[in-house]
């Protein structure tokens, strides 16, 4: 099979044209590809490489331990709610077992009615045997809630409310668990129930998504409801369970968030919504970044940035010449920032998205959202830095124009120690310069001048002044070579400007002097 | 000729990037350590102000080449000019320990004062062994 397979390719290919050309324009491709891969591990490579991913890294744990979390809080304002009494819904993730209602209110010093809520989603749906429906949600509610849906009479045993009823009431079995259980189930008005809601905007049924702003409730004929004894003994549980608390009729305004913090330590509360005043509040255990934590993101983005962007800055020299080496060999100048691209996102983002892997396991996600800034700061700022820099900043400076070094005058004096003595003072007197030493030596026809003088614009740097005159018969020869010095990088312009205004003045002397001599 | 050397050295200093560096990278640790909420903060910072003083010290290497050239042409023996490097050291650890030094005056804790003599004392011998070991012997 394996033969036959073989060759078979190796006859498409003979057949189909693949030729050298094609083959070798595939490799010359590649080795671009190649060289591009080899040129960014040689500057992976380098020990500076160790500092700039040492920064990422501990700046992307510094941002995500300095996170602090608040509550995610939304106030809506609805004028429609003109209660003057204060509601609040409280929503658990998991059911739990609750006391009285003064249990539940008694740490805030608040009054109220506590109506209990057992609303659940099935991961096993149970089976209705003669309907042949599945029932996906269990609603357990007290009895004043069966009355509002129309429900007058009390429920018996194994007794549920269904839409899907034909009449008044019919039995049937439930298949829960491999259990078959005989039911009654009573019949429940549609709408009724559709629209009956437990609190602002909440209906009873649970609801699956959200189209816009409008909930999407669980189909009626997957929802049995019926009081809490009966949805118990369905499920098999001797407490009372509940997963939603309706509290009305408060004594005073209540404060949601305290009272989320509270709940929180005794109970799995996901959700507090309070109503009332023409608001509603919501304080969910989603926990976002707090503004001054973002703060502390950005700081530390920043002290990361500055490390990495002066560590580039040192390194800059050698991106430079690397540059102009590959282009050289024929990359097109797009190369050298894939190259840097692909340097910082292995050197920067590489370990930060590790790191970020930690926070997010070890600290959870609003220190990762955190820890993210921080990183996504640091590489844009780092990356677009080094690329600006490395860009030539005007065609002209891709060809490097050194300063002349060197000047040859022509004189018809024929004075050397009047010629050597004008120099000199065209020297001390430069008003660009400070001269720091000047030495002369003449010797029968030939003189040496030596000169050093600083740059008064510039600290630190100057111009060293080698000056040799020779007296022939047709005239004199004043030979002069210059360097230009800096205790910090000279620039180009800077080196040529310092040496423009130091040759010129000697050259521009001597002439005017020859004029009137 | 002292005050020549001594004009040369602090524009050197004062105009190097690194101290530049130093002091807007001390500025920040201030700010994060001043709003810090967990206790490994100091540690990590201090650990980012290693690799920070190592930036500087890459950073400053051509610089401080060029200028222990100047000073050797100055006249100046080989300790006098260590000891000026040493100076320059001290000075950019001193910055970069800063923040430490003010968060314990705002709030004294064992751990801050140990982080800041760390600090202080590791980068001292970090520029003293890079400068005596890379920098003099290439002149």
């Amino acid at each position: 099979m394996l033969a036959t397979s073989y060759v078979t390719i190796k006859y498409v290919r003979a057949e189909s044209g693949m030729t050298r050309e094609f083959k070798v324009a595939i490799k010359a491709r590649l080795a671009r590809v190649v060289g591009m891969y080899k040129l960014s591990l040689l500057i992976l490579r380098k020990s500076f490489t160790y500092l700039v991913i040492l920064a990422t890294i501990l700046s992307v744990i510094t941002s995500g331990l300095n996170t602090r979390y608040e509550n995610n809080l939304v106030v809506i304002r609805d004028p429609s709610i003109t209660n003057t009494t204060h509601t609040i819904l409280v929503r658990f993730s998991t059911p739990v077992i609750i006391g009285d209602c003064s249990t539940l209110l008694g740490d805030l010093s608040l009054e109220g009615n506590c109506t209990y809520f057992y609303r659940a989603v099935l991961d096993q749906p149970y089976q209705l045997e003669k309907s042949k429906k599945l029932i996906y949600v269990m609603i357990g509610v007290e009895d004043k809630i069966l009355k509002d849906l129309g429900i007058d009479r009390e429920l018996s045993e194994y007794s549920f409310v269904y839409s899907e009823v034909l009449g008044e009431f019919m039995t049937d079995f439930i298949l829960v668990n491999n259990k078959r259980i005989e039911i009654t189930l009573i019949y429940v008005n549609n709408n009724l129930l559709r629209n009956y809601t437990i609190f602002y905007k909440t209906p009873l049924i649970p609801t699956q998504g959200y189209v816009g702003v409008e909930p999407v409730i669980v189909p009626l004929q997957h929802v049995l409801i019926s009081t809490y004894e009966n949805v118990m003994r369905i499920l098999g549980s001797e407490e009372p369970l509940v997963t939603d608390v309706v509290i009305t009729n408060l004594s005073k305004p209540p404060d949601p968030v305290r009272f989320f913090e509270l709940l929180e330590t005794r109970y799995p509360v996901t959700e507090v919504a309070a109503a009332g005043d023409g608001h509603v509040t919501y304080i969910s255990e989603t926990r976002i970044p707090t503004p001054d934590s973002l703060i502390s993101a950005i700081l530390s983005s920043v002290t990361a940035s500055i490390i990495i962007i002066s560590v580039f800055s040192s390194t800059m020299p050698y991106l430079t010449e690397l540059r102009s080496k590959i282009s050289f060999m024929g990359f097109q100048p797009w190369a050298i920032t894939i190259i840097i691209v692909g340097y910082t996102l292995t050197s920067i983002m590489f370990p930060g998205l590790i790191t970020l892997v930690y926070v997010f396991v070890s600290m959870g996600g609003a220190s990762t959202l955190n820890s993210m800034v921080t990183l996504i700061i640091s590489w844009f700022a780092s990356t677009t830095y080094i690329i600006l820099r490395i860009k030539p900043e005007k065609l002209v400076t891709e060809t490097y124009m050194p300063p002349t070094p060197r000047y040859v005058l022509m004189t018809s004096v024929t004075d050397i120690k009047k010629l050597v003595e004008l120099i000199i003072k065209l020297i001390r007197t430069n008003e660009f310069f400070t001269t720091e030493e000047v030495e002369w030596k003449i010797e029968g026809d030939e003189a040496f001048i030596h000169a050093k003088m600083n740059y008064v614009d510039s600290w630190g740097s100057g111009i060293d002044l080698t000056i040799f005159i020779n007296v022939a018969s047709e005239g004199t020869y004043i030979n002069i070579s210059s360097t230009v010095f800096g205790v910090e990088e000279v620039s180009e312009t800077m080196s040529r400007s310092i040496n423009a205004l130091a040759v010129s003045r000697i050259v521009g002397g001597v002439k005017a002097w020859e004029a009137t001599f | 000729m002292g005050s020549n050397i001594l004009v040369i050295f602090v524009k050197a200093v004062t105009k190097s990037s690194g101290l530049k560096i130093s002091v807007i990278a001390s500025i920040n640790l201030l700010i994060i350590l001043l709003f810090r909420n967990n206790a490994l903060i100091p540690y990590l910072s201090l650990l980012l102000t290693m690799v920070a003083s190592a930036a500087i010290v890459i950073v400053d290497f051509r610089l401080q080449s060029i200028l222990l050239y100047v000073l050797f042409s100055y006249g100046l023996r080989p300790n006098s000019v260590r000891l000026l490097i040493l100076l320059h050291s001290l000075l950019v650890a001193s910055v970069l320990s800063l923040p430490y030094l003010v968060v314990d005056v705002v709030s004294f804790s064992l751990a801050l004062t140990l982080a800041f003599l760390v600090v202080l004392g590791m980068l001292s011998l970090i520029y003293k062994s890079i400068r005596d070991t890379a920098s003099i012997p290439q002149i």
